[in-house]
């Protein structure tokens, strides 16, 4: 149990160690008392269920409580997400997130943005709300947000000014069309090696292969595939839970 | 007059905001209705060079939206226009966010979590494939996405690494006259 992950985080964040390590970092003041939703009398990281705790997780090195992640890193590590971001940024999020920085588990992540899938907006941008909200309440969403927007932002326009000169070049033609294979195949890599570490249950399996099939072979439109398919993945969870 | 074009933007990527589930490529189509045919703001080809601009340049998708803003109003309008295509989601996404930690314990969220997971997997690797598919038209494109895929499932290196070296063979290709 000591090596548990606190995916439910918000009320039983422990504030005293948030303060200390982000005292030092980001010069919050006592802005940062509340945020989330109040403390649950009796909620403990045993009552979530729901199989999202992962019981030992050998890729964090910070299994021995709720990870904390300071605005500082937030920004700095959204500023290199929206900077790294060619061809969506989702994968250079997943990189960022789980490879270098370890704020969260494969799982948790690929759960978060399942959730930023179904609601409206960029899966990521609203994945990167829910990572700030839990790290650093609202001051955390806006950090992330403004790290993820401002390179890009500057850097579009900049193109812009720039295009009408350069697109007929024919190495900036095939500079851009390599890196746009690799984007590609950056997007099929990540979901590959996201599965290969999540090892999904068989019927989670199915479902997932139903996704790409249906949307990615058949082409179906996106919403109504997810008004399917997430009843689906849930039954699967209820049906197949994980030991 | 430029704060009623103001208005317009905002009105009109704040609306798409809130319709683009799977984010600025699904509303992409709709998109380009509303800026070329609804408002008659700029004609096809403009819209479409906007948009080789946005993909060529890293970040979320829906800087597209804030590029469309910068064209027809300059910094005003490269803001209205982002902030417009973000508020709506993300507060959404901030509601959500609340409701997910506040019924946490609650066995349905667990599941619901669960059950995501294997859809946002299908889904990335769906986006993937026609990411290639728009990407790759030849032997060349379609061996460094395939190379540039191994890398990221074998590899916990830095990505760019990969992707900086599918660009230098590109642009190498071109030169050697490879282009198969």
């Amino acid at each position: 149990m000591a090596g548990r992950i606190v995916v439910a985080d918000g009320g039983d964040r422990p504030r005293h160690s948030l303060d200390l390590v982000g005292a030092d970092m980001s010069g919050h003041g006592p802005i940062l008392a509340y945020f989330g939703p109040p403390f649950k009398a009796g909620h403990s990281p045993d009552s979530y269920a729901g199989g999202m705790n992962e019981t030992s997780n050998p890729e964090n090195p910070h299994g021995d409580g709720p990870r904390i992640v300071s605005k500082r890193e937030l920004f700095l590590g959204f500023l290199k997400i929206g900077l790294l971001g060619f061809g969506g940024i989702a994968p250079w999020a997943r990189h960022v997130i789980i490879e270098e920085r370890r704020w969260l588990t494969e799982k948790e992540f690929a759960a978060i943005l399942g959730i930023g899938q179904i609601l409206p907006g960029p899966n990521t941008m609203n994945a990167s709300v829910m990572i700030g909200d839990r790290f650093q309440g609202i001051p955390g969403v806006l950090v992330c947000l403004l790290g993820q927007m401002a390179m890009p932002l500057v850097i579009v326009t900049s193109l812009a000014v720039v295009y009408e000169s350069f697109a007929a070049v024919p190495e900036v033609k095939a500079a851009l069309a390599g890196a746009a294979a690799g984007a590609a195949g950056l997007v099929l890599g990540t979901a590959l090696k996201m599965a290969q570490k999540i090892k999904p249950t068989p019927l989670a399996l199915l479902v997932g292969a139903i996704a790409f099939t249906a949307i990615g072979v058949l082409q179906w439109p996106l919403v109504p595939v997810v008004a399917v398919l997430v009843p689906l993945g849930v039954a699967a969870a209820a049906l197949e839970p994980r030991a | 007059m430029i704060s009623g074009l103001l208005f317009q933007i905002a009105r009109v990527f704040a609306v798409l905001s809130l319709v683009s589930i799977g984010g600025a490529n699904a509303v992409l189509p709709e998109i380009r209705r509303q800026i070329v045919d609804v408002q008659g703001w700029m004609n096809d080809a403009a819209f479409a060079n906007l948009f080789a601009i946005s993909n060529a340049a890293p970040g979320p998708n829906i800087i597209l939206v804030s590029l469309i803003g910068w064209q027809l109003a300059g910094l005003a309008g490269l803001l209205v226009a982002t902030l417009a295509i973000m508020i709506p989601s993300c507060s959404l996404a901030f509601v959500a966010s609340r409701a997910m930690t506040r019924w946490s314990d609650k066995r349905w969220v667990g599941l619901l979590k669960e059950g995501l997971v294997p859809v946002a997997l299908g889904l990335i690797l769906a986006s993937g494939i026609s990411m290639m598919r728009t990407a790759d038209h030849d032997a060349l494109t379609i061996s460094i996405s395939v190379a540039t895929a191994i890398f990221v499932v074998f590899s916990k290196r830095n990505p760019l690494w990969a992707i900086a070296t599918g660009t230098c063979v590109s642009v190498a290709a071109l030169h050697f006259g490879l282009l198969l």
